[in-house]
């Protein structure tokens, strides 16, 4: 590739981008347009940072990268912000009651039993970033003064689906979680919610959430029919 | 610049949206836990801190300003400043009433700070690094941990030179922004 005489012509904007990206990643480029970096204040200056960065995106060591909460700091968080009396945060007392949070966890998490099991909830991906969300409404026919909200974020593992729902009656079968492609009029089913009325899902690869980009929750009945029934809840993402 | 699901987001936290603090939380919970557990050391003061910073964050976002930055941003400017209490904290009960120590505390406070600032400083490019979309991601990474040259990239993942270099350009450009965005601090 011939070096353009000047290469702030816009015309040549990215091959100068490039060549300093590759300058600053350690590669020999164009020694035309390398004499002419050395000696352009805006080009070192440019250079200067993505070589910073550079330098920062390789020093970071994997381990602490890759380093996670235990589920159970969001269950410390979510407890504080109810109003939960205030646990130190710090000392035995504090421990102790992190340890009685953590039992109680381990109560409910066993008497959900193979339902949270096949939900999945313990091997929550870690999250990308939130690629959707959506406002859920009461649907006619349901029950009233109901309302809930979901968020899709884009994990490692593909499109993670959390459905948070208030004011569900109790009833006798199940509540339903599903994605919806009003254009070609198919759902799919992503399973159901927990006792609080809240779960994640993991969407099956391959769905698109700009054609499913409606979400429904269902009341279900235990009558071993996997249709669709009463929409209780439903709302279009926001991408 | 800033990504609309994310401004939403904010909105969504600021006005107190129910599920808004759980999706923060999702968001950059882990970024949370990560620069407190660099700057402490310790996982027991990392989760401490994290609750503590995403407890604070709540009870606050009536102060958080949209427009000022971005809700990672202030959550890392939240989480740093609570890390190195901690760490101060813990040290001085380390040093116990010894005037001695004291004396040189200061100065420790001082490099605690710029230790601190470079942890910041790695992680949030790191985190950056880790929400790039495929291929970008793999191909910074055969870049950066790899050492690979361009043309070795094109080699083994098959794309063109050009897609490479561009993929290069794009991703590195994108963790300076959000470097600049969310992890330098002028102190």
């Amino acid at each position: 590739m011939p070096l353009p005489t000047d290469p702030h012509d816009p015309r040549y904007e990215l091959d100068r981008q490039d060549n300093l990206a590759l300058m600053a990643l350690g590669e020999t480029v164009d020694p035309g347009f390398a004499e002419h970096q050395s000696s352009c204040p805006i080009c070192r200056a440019e250079l200067a940072e993505l070589t910073a960065t550079v330098q920062l995106a390789r020093a970071s060591s994997r381990e602490v990268v890759e380093a996670t909460p235990p589920p159970s700091v969001w269950q410390a968080i979510e407890a504080e912000v109810a109003g939960v009396p205030s646990l130190s945060r710090r000392g035995r007392r504090w421990r102790a009651a992190r340890w009685q949070l953590g039992l109680i966890a381990a109560v409910l998490v066993l008497s959900v039993g193979l339902g949270g099991y096949l939900l999945g909830r313990d091997t929550s991906p870690q999250a990308r970033s939130v690629a959707a969300s959506a406002a859920l409404v009461q649907q006619p026919g349901g029950p009233k003064n109901v309302s809930g909200s979901a968020v899709v974020v884009h994990t490692t593992a593909g499109y993670s689906l959390t459905v948070t729902t208030h004011s569900l009656p109790y009833r006798s079968g199940y509540y339903a979680v599903w994605v919806y492609d009003p254009k070609i009029n198919h759902m799919i089913n992503v399973g159901a919610l927990d006792a609080a009325g809240s779960g994640q899902f993991v969407l099956p690869p391959g769905v698109d959430i700009r054609d499913y980009d409606v979400v429904d929750v269902s009341a279900q009945d235990f009558d071993g029919s996997p249709v669709h029934k009463q929409s209780v809840l439903q709302g279009p993402l926001t991408i | 610049m800033v990504d609309p699901a994310e401004a939403a987001l904010a909105r969504a936290f600021v006005s107190g949206a129910d599920h808004a603090l759980r999706a923060v939380y999702e968001q950059h919970g882990g970024l949370v836990y990560r620069i407190a557990l660099g700057i402490t050391r310790s996982p027991q003061d990392a989760e401490d801190v994290t609750q503590a910073t995403f407890v604070s964050a709540w009870q606050g976002r009536a102060t958080f300003d949209p427009s000022a930055g971005s809700l990672a941003g202030w959550l890392v400017g939240i989480v740093r400043r609570r890390a190195i209490d901690r760490l101060r904290t813990v040290n001085r009960e380390q040093a116990g009433q010894r005037a001695a120590e004291l004396a040189h505390d200061s100065l420790t406070e001082a490099r605690q700070a710029e230790r601190s600032d470079e942890i910041v400083e790695r992680l949030v490019v790191a985190d950056e690094l880790d929400r790039l979309s495929e291929p970008q991601r793999r191909i910074l990474e055969l870049a950066f941990f790899d050492d690979l040259t361009h043309s070795q990239i094109a080699a083994i993942t098959g794309l063109p030179l050009g897609t490479v270099k561009s993929h290069l350009r794009r991703g590195l450009q994108q963790l300076r922004r959000r470097w600049e965005v969310d992890g330098a601090f002028a102190n």
